[in-house]
């Protein structure tokens, strides 16, 4: 078998021509692709991150991150139920800010900290 | 669903950007830049909604979060004096390189499994198929139809038009997708609305054994009709679908199915509003002696 460049060459190009019309054909999967991505570097902010209003802000990634799946669904089946579902993920994210700013609040003028490994008052 | 170079392009680059920017609000050691680039990323997601034809999510999205929660997050962070928390640099630990491991594996796992992840194939899916098939019985879709669906128009074959015809009258079994079925009383007022899923599901098998959409006969159970109000009951279905799609995530259908289908989840999440409300009051306000609650 010889190698030709020059039918290598075509090939790589029609590879790369085929390549392109699929990625160019945006469907259910890249968005939730996109969506796992935005997840995941949410999940990986909770798991690094120690100050507790960057986790906090962690939290809503991933939150929004499952509203864009909601949403995806929803165009893809032509229907309203995942549309109507991110309002409530939306309500439950914002309590759980406004609750959970408090609560940092209520420690910090306790402990002078946001650091959540100095928070150890259930420790004993 | 094709949907050409513009969504595609503006997909990219809106991902490119809540990627990104998702990836500053981990990285970065300032949390007022950490906030600020989480309005970035939930601004590039509100397009990603108006591309899905989510636009009142999109709105909401912008109001709530961008003038919402991200003024409490940036006005607790400028509450609290964090410029000495910002100095400690966190040193690798054993526990966060595994974490940042795991998650890595977790992307690559699960983006290879859903971007291979395909809408379901159906026929009644498809807004230009469907515009080209009212067009191909002679009827005028919803709105005007484009250049792409005259031209499909000609290409739909008898065979196709079976096709399109059980899976629009398969879809309108949905009770989502009723609610835009309008018929002319002449059929509307011989059916309730069990009789109506049940002539929908006959009518869907009929097809099966035909050549032709203009022989479809009204099944023996109801001898009141006859053929041509079958296939206005097609047409119906048909443009019914297509309103259904052009509606979605219109203010007006989401208020609808919010206030009706979806009422009560929708009180219960005001009554969470209320009561998170009296609990952060409760917790962040301050008594004489300095002291909680």
């Amino acid at each position: 078998m010889n190698f030709n460049p020059q039918q290598f060459l075509s090939h790589l190009l029609d590879q790369g021509q085929s390549f392109l019309l699929r990625a160019m054909d945006v469907g259910l999967g890249q968005f939730l692709a996109l969506s796992v991505i935005l997840f995941c570097i949410g999940m990986a902010g909770v798991l690094t991150r120690r100050n507790a209003i960057v986790i906090f802000m962690s939290i809503e990634l991933m939150l929004n991150a499952a509203n864009l799946a909601f949403a995806s669904f929803a165009y893809y089946r032509w229907s309203l139920t995942g549309q109507v579902f991110p309002f409530l993920v939306m309500v439950v994210a914002a309590c759980e800010a406004a609750a959970g700013l408090a609560i940092i609040l209520t420690i910090y003028r306790n402990r002078e900290t946001v650091k959540v490994d100095e928070f150890n008052l259930l420790k004993w | 669903m094709g949907h050409g170079i513009f969504f595609a392009i503006t997909f990219y680059l809106t991902a490119a950007i809540a990627v990104a920017s998702a990836l500053m609000v981990i990285w970065h050691r300032n949390p007022v830049i950490n906030a600020l680039y989480l309005v970035l990323c939930l601004f590039a997601v509100a397009v990603d909604y108006v591309l899905l034809h989510a636009h009142f999510l999109a709105v909401i999205q912008i109001l709530l979060y961008a003038g919402a929660v991200l003024v409490l997050f940036l006005m607790i962070i400028m509450l609290l004096n964090l410029a000495e928390e910002e100095k400690e640099k966190s040193k690798p630990t054993m526990g966060k390189a595994i974490g940042v491991a795991a998650v890595f594996a977790l992307v690559i796992m699960l983006t290879t499994t859903l971007a291979g992840v395909k809408a379901i194939p159906l026929a009644a899916q498809d807004p230009v198929k469907l515009a080209s098939f009212l067009i191909s019985l002679g009827e005028k879709p919803v709105t005007m139809p484009t250049e792409a669906e005259l031209e499909g128009a000609k290409k739909i074959t008898p065979a196709d038009q079976l096709n399109l015809a059980r899976d629009v009258l398969r879809a309108m079994l949905d009770p989502e997708a009723q609610a835009y079925l309008k018929l002319p009383p002449d059929i509307e007022n011989d059916l309730t609305k069990e009789k109506l899923n049940d002539l929908l599901k006959t009518l869907a098998t009929a097809t099966a054994g035909l050549e032709d959409v203009n022989q479809l006969k009204p099944p023996s159970e109801y001898p009141r009709f006859n053929g041509g109000q079958m296939l206005t009951l097609v047409k119906a279905a048909a443009r019914g679908r297509l309103t259904q799609f052009r509606e979605l995530g219109t203010t007006e259908a989401v208020g609808m199915a919010l206030f009706q289908r979806w009422l009560l989840p929708f009180e219960v999440s005001g009554l969470l509003l209320l009561s998170a409300i009296v609990g952060v009051i409760f917790l962040a306000r301050r008594t004489r002696d300095g002291g909680i609650g």
